[in-house]
């Protein structure tokens, strides 16, 4: 007998008041009976531990129940001796053991993450992954624990059905809604479960969106979504943010889910990079915060955010193991790692993987650990369990969650660029779901009622689309067309909605006057100018020319494009026009008259500068075309650096997949620096007009032609580039624009939602096979070269030196909240660490680099290890003035950067935390000494330059002030390519979706001023590109308002009006009704606190502070006269609701969805969110394929609201159905109603039918559900339908139009019925800067049995379309659960320029 | 101001053709403003409409039509105003062509105008066949 292993646990055995420590022995044999105990002088073992015989060569491990006595703090090292005993003898081992504590919980927690869409489909992934054909890789993407939402929503509840001891979470309304409207009896047990505290909706959101990709105001409907399902239809009490595969969150986020009313958040992407610290490094501890901690947004509010720091499917792992034992010591392991970073005696371990089956082990552990051992516990749990855990032992301690502003960035790099068409829709349809409830707002205060289901709809829509595997181009090339018609049809439902409120506003404007009226519309808070796209057409005879004219005069309007009648007179114009003074909220009348002339733009050949009153630019023609010059002509400066350039294009290699991680969509993968068009000679020409002038220059690269055009409007404070790409980028290459910036000492600053914030230089260029880690990161609508906060060095000299900060690690030893918060405001990001401890900022680990620690208190060992290396000049410093600041020593940062050292990074040492976070205020911080101290890194730069984005949001600058914007990416990596349904459909050139081999045009625009990024204005002009003047030609006659007017407005200027809407949400909760008063939603962008005054048509009363969900308003506002003034700290985000003073709108018919009936199982058709009305009410049949004679059951059910009536069945001739009917059902809300039918083939012939149950809504709409009833043997196409989209291509000269006919034919036997829609890429929906008008977007057919028939559809060409571009259009045919995809066919706009 | 004969043509054209606004096109007749299409079949929705509430609804009531033809492709039309010995009286001969590729279609509408609005507009025109081609709508 031989005793090898003494090892001290943190278990500890019965009893409960006494709890025993295990120590666990190893025992050798022979021996028989053995009796282990432990002994010392603080230890006793009141029980020995007993074991059978042991063999010659067998060995057992014992664990052994010791005491230790008091005081036995955790960690203390106690010596003990291990005593063997066996009838025979004994022997003993001496050794020590650490003291553990008791109290430690680890909360199980199952869930099932799931994506609606990425490389499956939706229909798929909800109802039909186990039915439909194998992908290539299928066995890794359909392993067998994993199932449809359907499937996986029963089996949960089956499990808590089944298990007492079960708990789960439930989550995403993709799957919620439509599993409560078609498994209706589950309804008693899922709300029997909620309240017994068995299952907890988590999420509070609709989905899991990627948030710094969109627009906050999508963040703040996502919660709006969420909450109202959970909450008001489900009864549920979402509380946490369930964000857990989410690449990267807008730091806006805490702030936004706090002011939701949620109390937590948790996930697992985000401070480190993609699989968290652990997974990159294999140490966890390298986390420099606990996993519990309050993420805070830099408006100060947070939420209690647990990480998962070793991912969402760290409980897994458990699953995989065959036999409880080893799951239970595998659940172990993940407790001794996850207890290393806890805040508190409490660990989450998330038991779940994607779209995965209930765990089989963890009720099994949580039933046998316990009998095992009292501490720690291993239990099955809810967040909310895990979260008041952590709160009651944190306030037990009197202690807080750590606070962190850090920036939760980036993380899959490659989400910013892949499929960018889909993130410039994104943006498009933000911003005109905004502008449309803006002006639908005010068209409702006169009179006109408001487009709440419209606009409703679009909202779910970008809900949907706003999805981590949807918006970030991660997506399948089948699901890319699927998101493509949603974000179609949220373009058209929000351009709809903003003409129609544009028609209201012109109808009680007086718009009379000579020629035809235009309302010019400014949907911004302040009064602005902008250029406005007109397109006009003429029956013949047409003018000569024409001219735009405002109460003033005439405005410099430019033709971008004419076409004329035989007779010469204009049949169509497109006009680019300059407004002026647009009032805030409001709009001007222009005319448009006859004019002998029509102004253009003239060419002059050989020029290769440009300029207006503020800049001048230059473009080389030996350089491709770029800019070689960028001159500020108020300050005299160049932008650019002595040989550098500005727009200079830059194709990159990528691989397809990561040499490690193999994966590719979500990685941006650059082989290296690529090459620039500046390597080929290049056409320059200048062209002028009245409206200003442009410089356009062609080059080309390979099969790529690439048009820059860079346009110096009149008068503008901003240089606009359109970059038009025709041809073919191949595959696997990354399109960026370039500019050599001149502006030593800054650093990058982007916008992100309702703030701007620092961010780290990167390494654009990098091999990544070498350095994945180039710090692209995603940017609102500008990113630039600036500084957020600095730190002003005054010498005694009287000389000032500055230092742009952007991002800090803050090393304080007391929770530092007040302080984080107020860098925060001014944009500086921090992670909030203890002076001993993991540092932040190696790439190995963390997610971003930070530029400056800052070390508060005095005696700070890390003060004090940074004062040992820098020296007593330093420390003088210090001394005499409570600061100082020590520059870094390691100026030039390096691709996988680790700057962990002590002197790494410039550290600001400040004795009063509290003075400092005074001092911010003015994002300065002053620090007195002397010159000589302040290192040899470049003072700041007084000036900064941004560019201005439209859904191009991937940015990244080299240390040497070279910017670069990412605009598009061909990459061919897993899972593009994939193609579920029918055959496989690509461009018209063969090539995958994903690669975007069609035309594209990218706008940004140059912005650029003296002093930071508030002086220099960038947050106004961001949303003024990006909410332009539009003009809209309106009948024109007399009215009540005068010819120019704005109904609302706010100041100061550092406010920005977010959101201006009908108070209250219903249709989110389900329910009809009109919203009562107004919701105004402001922000504060510069990082100051202020007052500010709102002031709308009509005024607004007894105006209230509200949240986010415009719910809770009970905080009185200052009101005087109609106006409303309310305070804003700085960064606030605050929404004010009150009643409006203006007669109230008139009732209008709720908005109906085109395509009637309805199918009411519209994720099988890949449509994305529910129908118009969101379904409070619906009709299912079960199920839904069948072969006669069969069983059919019909259900009509009730989310929310009453309904009456009777089902409509559509039985096709030779079936008959029994009983006869009618169908009535008479329901309260919530309630359902089944019908059982037995349905025969009385007198048919083989083949397919279709048998449709029907019910009409309130609304009007006819709701639709079919089953596919086979007579016979089985149908050899299932589809039943043929479709053929013709002619293959169609061209069409700018000012014309040409037709596309799409062939059906129904070889069921029975009528079809459904709807066409026709896809084209974005660009093509006829927005004022689209070349193209595809249209309609959809249309509605009804086949008999054997018919065939066609649909016809447009292409239409605006005079001002570009010549020369190619796209595509296919048509999406979706009937009675089926979706069919023709082939691509090719669309073009003739001629070259 | 008064309205020139092209100015009231041109703005009934965008008005129900181009924009096919039906408040718009009710807001350009008099009170008691009629519209007649004399050759359409009975039960057509603009084969008579008398008053602003029946041309809002009767032209509301085309739009919607499946077979109508679709917006007008207003650079591909053209017309003539023809002015007559009453001053409040003008023709339009219009030759008028559709997005889509529907076929072309010439009409002549009859115009008596009152204090620059339209009192009564005789519209003679027969529906294409075929809208834009459609068989299946």
């Amino acid at each position: 007998m031989q005793i090898s292993q003494i090892e001290a646990t943190d278990l500890f055995l019965e009893p409960a008041a006494a709890p025993r420590q295990v120590v666990r022995v190893t025992v050798h044999g022979p021996a028989s009976g053995v009796r282990v105990r432990i002994e010392g002088p603080t230890v006793r073992t009141p029980e020995p531990a007993v074991t059978a015989g042991l063999a010659a060569g067998e060995q057992c491990v014992v664990e052994v129940g010791v005491l230790v006595g008091a005081p036995a703090t955790e960690g203390s090292v106690h010596r003990i001796t291990a005593i063997a005993e066996t009838a025979d003898g004994r022997v003993t081992a001496d050794g020590e053991m650490r003291a553990a504590a008791t109290g430690w919980t680890m909360w199980m927690i199952s869930h099932f993450h799931y994506d609606p869409v990425w490389w499956n489909t939706q229909r798929g992934f909800t109802e039909l992954w186990q039915q439909l054909p194998d992908v290539p890789g299928a066995d890794r993407l359909r392993p067998p624990f994993v199932r449809t939402a359907f499937d996986l929503v029963r089996a949960h509840l089956d499990a808590a059905r089944q298990d007492d001891d079960y708990r789960f979470v439930l989550a995403e309304i993709d799957y919620l809604k439509p599993y409560w409207d078609v498994f209706v009896d589950d309804r008693a047990d899922l709300r029997r479960m909620l309240r017994e505290g068995r299952v907890e909706l988590v999420g509070g959101m609709y989905n899991e969106p990627n948030t710094n990709l969109t627009h906050p105001e999508s963040t703040i409907r996502n919660a709006v979504y969420g909450v109202g399902y959970q909450r008001d239809v489900l009864g549920g009490d979402p509380q946490s943010a369930w964000m857990l595969d989410v690449f990267g969150h807008d730091p806006a986020f805490p702030g936004l889910m706090a002011d939701a009313g949620l109390t937590s958040s948790s996930w697992a992407r985000g401070p480190f990079h993609h699989v968290g610290a652990k997974r990159h490094t294999g140490d966890i501890t390298r986390m420099q915060f606990p996993s519990e901690f309050e993420w805070v947004s830099p408006t100060g509010r947070g939420v209690l955010t647990a990480y998962m720091a070793n991912h969402y499917v760290a409980g897994w792992d458990v699953e995989r193991k065959d036999t409880l034992d080893e799951a239970m010591a595998e659940a172990y392991a993940q407790y001794r790692e996850l207890r290393k970073v806890a805040a508190t005696r409490n660990v989450m371990l998330p038991v779940g993987h994607d779209h995965n089956i209930p765990s089989r082990w963890c009720t099994e552990i949580h039933r046998e650990w316990a009998k095992r051992y009292v501490w720690p516990r291993f239990t099955m749990g809810l967040p909310r369990d895990f979260f008041a855990a952590v709160r009651a032992e944190l306030s037990g301690r009197g202690a807080a969650p750590s606070p962190q502003t850090r920036d939760m960035n980036p993380v899959y790099t490659g989400k910013d660029v892949s499929y960018i068409d889909t993130k410039q829709a994104q943006r498009a349809i933000e911003t005109t779901v905004l502008d449309a409830e803006r002006l639908g707002t005010l068209a409702a205060l006169l009179g006109t009622a408001y487009p709440a289901e419209a606009l409703d709809k679009a909202w779910r829509l970008l809900a949907y689309g706003a999805h981590h595997d949807a918006v970030t181009g991660t997506e399948s090339d089948q699901v890319y067309l699927d998101l493509l018609a949603g974000w179609r049809e949220a373009h058209d439902l929000a351009s709809a909605a903003r003409r129609d409120a544009v028609d209201a506003l012109a109808a009680r404007a007086d718009t009379s006057g000579a020629g035809r009226a235009l309302l010019a519309v400014n949907p911004l808070s302040w009064a602005r100018g902008g250029i406005a796209r007109v397109h006009l057409s003429y029956p013949a005879p047409g003018p000569h020319g024409v001219a735009v004219r405002d109460d003033e005069g005439e405005l410099p309007a430019v033709a971008d494009g004419v076409t004329r009648h035989d007779d010469g007179s204009i049949a169509a114009v497109s006009l680019s026009v300059p407004a002026r003074d647009i009032p805030a909220l409001g709009y001007r009348v222009w005319h448009v008259v006859d004019s002998p002339t029509l102004a253009g733009w003239t060419g002059e050949d050989g020029r290769t500068s440009i300029r207006n009153e503020i800049f001048e630019v230059t473009a080389d023609p030996a350089r491709g075309g770029a800019l070689s010059r960028i001159v500020d002509r108020r300050t005299g400066r160049d932008l650019l650096r002595p040989g550098g350039l500005g727009g200079e294009i830059t194709v990159q290699d990528e691989y397809p997949g990561h040499p490690y991680w193999g994966e590719g969509p979500w990685h941006l993968l650059p082989k290296g620096p690529g090459r620039g068009l500046a390597e080929t000679a290049a056409e320059v020409r200048a062209e002028h007009s009245a409206a200003g002038s442009r410089l356009v220059s062609v080059a080309t690269l390979g099969e790529l032609r690439i048009t820059r055009e860079a346009v110096l409007w009149a008068g503008a404070d901003r240089i606009d580039f359109r970059t038009h790409v025709d041809g073919s980028i191949g595959q696997d290459r990354l399109l960026r624009v370039r500019f050599d910036l001149d502006l030593p000492g800054t650093r990058p600053v982007s916008e992100v939602g309702f703030a701007a914030i620092g961010r780290a230089f990167g390494f654009p260029e990098s091999d990544a096979a070498e350095d994945l880690w180039t710090l692209d990161n995603p940017a609102h609508t500008w990113a630039g070269l600036s500084s957020t906060a600095r730190i002003s060095l005054h010498g005694p000299d009287g000389s000032v030196r500055r230092h742009a900060i952007g991002v800090a690690e803050l090393i304080a030893d007391d929770d530092a909240r007040d302080l984080l918060v107020a860098l925060a405001r001014q944009g500086v990001t921090a992670t909030r660490t203890p002076a001993v401890g993991p540092r932040y900022g190696a790439l190995d680990a963390d997610s971003n680099l930070p530029d400056v620690r800052i070390v508060t208190g005095a005696g700070n060992p890390f003060a004090e290890a940074v004062l040992a290396s820098a020296g007593d000049a330093y420390r003088a410093v210090l001394a005499a003035t409570g600061r100082v600041f020590v520059p870094g020593e390691r100026p030039v940062v390096e691709p996988g950067a680790d700057l962990r050292g002590v002197r790494d990074l410039p550290v600001l040492i400040a004795v009063d935390p509290d003075a400092l976070a005074a001092d911010l205020a003015d994002a300065t911080v002053d620090v007195h000494q002397p010159a000589s101290l302040a290192g040899l890194g470049d003072p700041l730069t007084d000036y900064s330059v941004a560019l201005v984005n439209h859904g191009t949001p991937g940015f990244v600058s080299r240390q040497d002030g070279t910017l670069f914007l990412s605009l598009m990416r061909a990459c061919t990596g897993w899972p593009s390519g994939i193609w579920i349904d029918g055959p496989q459909r690509a461009t018209p050139d063969g090539a995958g979706f994903a690669l975007q081999h069609w035309s594209h045009t990218f706008r940004y625009s140059l912005l650029a001023g003296a002093g930071d990024w508030r002086r220099a204005g960038f947050v106004r002009a961001g949303q003024e590109l990006n909410h332009p003047v539009r003009a809209d030609e309106v009948t024109a006659g007399p009215g009540a308002l005068p010819g120019r007017a704005s109904l609302g407005s706010v100041s100061p200027d550092s406010v920005v009006l977010t959101a201006l809407k009908p108070r209250g949400n219903p249709l989110a909760a389900g329910l009809a009704g009109d919203a009562e008063g107004i919701t105004v939603r402001l922000y504060e962008s510069h990082g100051s606190a202020t007052a500010a005054r709102i002031r709308l048509h009509g005024g607004l009363h007894e105006p209230v502070r509200t949240n986010v969900l415009e719910e809770d308003g009970s905080e009185p506002v200052r009101a005087d006269a109609g106006d409303v003034t309310v305070e804003l700290s700085p960064a606030d985000v605050v929404t004010v609701a009150a009643r409006s003073g203006a007669a109230a709108q008139l009732p209008g018919a709720p908005a109906t969805e085109p395509v009637q009936p309805v199918f009411t199982r519209y994720w099988l058709h890949n449509k994305g969110p529910a129908p118009l009305g969101n379904l409070p009410v619906s009709v299912y049949v079960h199920p839904t394929a069948a072969v006669l004679p069969a069983p059919v059951r019909v259900t009509v059910g009730s989310a929310t609201e009453a309904a009456a009536g009777v089902v409509d069945l559509d039985v096709p001739a030779g079936l008959r159905v029994t009983p006869a009917g009618p169908l009535r059902y008479d329901l309260k809300p919530g309630e359902y109603r089944h019908f059982d039918l037995q349905v025969t083939a009385a007198d048919a012939a083989a083949g397919q039918y279709f048998l449709a149950a029907r019910i009409r809504d309130r609304a009007g709409q006819l709701l639709e559900d079919a089953v596919a009833l086979t007579v016979g043997p089985p149908a050899a196409d299932p589809a039943g339908l043929d479709v053929l989209l013709e002619p293959g291509e169609v061209t069409v000269a700018p000012g014309t139009a040409a037709a596309l006919t799409l062939r059906l034919r129904n070889h069921a036997a029975s009528a079809v019925r459904g709807e066409a829609e026709l896809l084209s890429p974005y660009g093509t929906w006829g927005a004022p800067d689209d070349d193209l008008l595809v249209s309609p977007r959809t249309r509605e057919f009804a086949l008999p049995a054997g018919a065939t028939g066609t649909l016809g559809f447009t292409v239409t060409a605006p005079a001002g379309a570009r010549p020369g571009g190619r796209w595509w259009a296919l048509a999406r045919v979706t009937s009675f659960g089926r979706v069919l995809y023709t082939a691509t066919v090719s669309l073009g706009t003739t001629g070259s320029r | 101001m008064e309205l020139t004969h092209k100015e009231i043509f041109e703005r009934y054209v965008f008005a129900g053709a181009v924009s096919r606004n039906p408040e718009a096109v009710a807001a350009m007749f008099t009170e008691d403003g009629v519209i007649e299409a004399p050759l359409v079949p009975d039960g057509h929705p603009l084969r008579r409409l008398v008053g602003h509430d029946a041309i809002r609804a009767g032209v509301g009531a085309y739009h919607r039509q499946l077979a109508e033809p679709g917006p007008v492709d207003a650079g591909r039309s053209a017309y003539v105003l023809h002015d007559t010995a009453d001053p409040d009286v003008f023709i339009a001969e219009i030759d008028v062509a559709f997005h889509g590729g529907g076929p072309a279609m010439s009409l002549v509408q009859i115009f008596r105008v009152r204090d620059g609005r339209i009192a009564k507009l005789r519209d003679y025109f027969a529906e294409p066949a075929g809208g834009a081609g459609d068989t299946v709508a």
